[in-house]
């Protein structure tokens, strides 16, 4: 009885862990804030700064997690480009020609790097979008602005079945195995 | 302080998608060797060294994927390629000699086991797969190719712009690299004859002209090759090119030392080996010249 607890326990400890890995492939895609994605507003002014500005993934689409990084700078009398840590960065977008969809984010500052803002929203539409970055700090405010076209969101979440599948076969592929070695034992103390 | 050190100082980042196969491997590598220690203290596959090489291997691997340098890559082509040479140079060399065929396999659950080594042991189509990409010919031109195709501008920028390209980089780098030190540090499973020592030396003194080629044009071009970099704020004190450069002497000088300092070590093996032979060899040779005992003659009185 003992040994089967224990064996019950490891089995579960194997599920828990396949569960993980499984969960893990159809984790919604989080904000991507180690950097990277396609440029969009590159050492702009917007008043007292320089702004930078990245989307990820490209292109955007409906119905998934778009993100934005900004870089806010500016250059000392030195000419040497220092970040901006403690600037308010919000951007708001609009589609063309659809108002009633204008949507407004504020950018959190990235705790890895000084002078970079990060924000995470979701489109609603799809086709030519305003975005306005919107910057204010102790030298002043300014701000910069870029379109970019939203594709329609993805029919299937292929990201999601592949992490479903990918759980399935691992657990048909255990309950096979056990099934065999079950087999295999049967087959050793029917010759025995 | 130097924005660089304020930079490399920030918080990790830790992302899913590296630390639950790390914590996977780590905790699969872990059961393995309590398993096979309980059994033994003295034996050599499960001990303390290569225990301290599998970790370092693995904490290579998150230092290169979760550190800052991870997202100072997307600023400086420098931290970048620092990246790169971690994950190909330190952690895959460091992992095999952490011998994770063996030590792993006792980590698994006894069905993954059973599974784990017929496919390896018997002939399957996954062996003969593994047999035909892990031939060294094969292996040294596969890494060769993913090391050098992933440095085409157009590649390179491709992956700074989307994360799963970017991912699918590190990946290849990675499994690329595991795949090239294989023959080298002979890791279990041998799918093959081990390689006499100077072919190993030989094997990684190859790859020093192409890469050297290819770190030599980058650190010497007079444009930013990689255009990406000239989209980003220039925060520590360096230009795109002067990041160019530095990147370039990066990936030239420490692949290439790596290579020689592992051809280094080979020899070091080759002449230990050899002076033990001699030793041996000498000490069979003064056993058979001991004293004979004489024999008597009688003299006939």
């Amino acid at each position: 009885m003992s040994s089967f607890a224990f064996e019950l326990r490891g089995r579960a400890r194997w599920l828990a862990l396949l569960c993980i890995l499984a969960l893990s492939l159809t984790w919604p895609q989080p904000g991507l804030a180690h950097g990277g994605g396609a440029p969009q507003i590159t050492d702009a002014p917007a008043g007292p700064y320089r702004l930078f500005a990245w989307s990820s993934p490209d292109p955007w689409r409906t119905g998934g997690a778009v993100h934005l990084t900004v870089a806010v700078t500016m250059v000392d009398a030195s000419g040497q480009t220092m970040p901006i840590s403690d600037a308010t960065v919000t951007a708001v977008l609009m589609a063309e020609g659809q108002p009633a969809s204008t949507v407004q984010l504020v950018a959190t500052p990235n705790p890895t790097a000084a002078g970079f803002y990060e924000a995470d929203g979701e489109l609603p539409v799809a086709g030519v979008w305003r975005i306005e970055v919107l910057v204010s700090g102790a030298a002043g405010a300014g701000s910069g602005v870029f379109t970019t076209t939203v594709q329609p969101g993805a029919s299937l979440n292929w990201v999601m079945w592949v992490g479903a599948g990918v759980g399935v076969l691992a657990l048909v592929g255990i309950f096979a195995l056990r099934q065999r070695s079950v087999h295999t034992k049967a087959l050793h103390a029917q010759r025995a | 302080m130097h924005p660089m050190v304020t930079a490399l100082f920030a918080p990790w980042e830790l992302r899913w998608e590296v630390l639950i196969p790390l914590l996977v491997f780590g905790t699969i590598y872990a059961t393995g060797w309590t398993r096979l220690r309980r059994q033994s203290r003295r034996q050599q596959v499960a001990s303390k060294w290569r225990l301290a090489m599998y970790y370092i291997g693995v904490g290579s691997l998150a230092v290169a994927l979760m550190s800052p340098i991870d997202w100072l890559g997307s600023q400086l082509l420098t931290m970048h390629m620092i990246q790169h040479k971690i994950l190909v140079m330190v952690a895959a060399p460091l992992i095999w000699l952490g011998n994770p065929y063996p030590v792993g396999v006792w980590g698994l659950p006894r069905p993954v086991r059973n599974a784990v080594t017929l496919a390896l042991a018997g002939d399957t189509w996954f062996r003969r797969g593994l047999a035909a990409i892990s031939q060294p010919a094969i292996a040294w031109l596969i890494f060769t190719f993913i090391y050098l195709g992933w440095h085409d501008p157009s590649l390179y920028d491709l992956a700074l712009r989307h994360e799963w390209v970017h991912n699918l980089e590190h990946l290849t780098f990675f499994l690329g690299a595991m795949l090239f030190w294989w023959p080298v540090i002979n890791g279990a499973p041998r799918l093959h004859k081990s390689l006499p020592y100077w072919v190993r030396i030989l094997y990684v003194l190859a790859f020093v002209p192409p890469n050297a080629i290819a770190g030599f044009a980058i650190a010497n071009s007079t444009d930013v090759i990689y255009a990406y970099y000239n989209s980003v704020p220039r925060l520590y004190g360096m230009t795109a090119l002067e990041d160019q450069m530095i990147g370039g002497a990066i990936m030239w000088v420490w692949s290439s030392e790596m290579m020689i300092d592992v051809a280094i070590i080979m020899l070091g093996v080759i002449s230990h080996q050899e002076k033990k032979r001699k030793q041996k060899q000498q000490s069979t040779t003064g056993a058979l010249a001991l004293p004979q005992p004489q024999p008597q003659v009688k003299v006939a009185g």
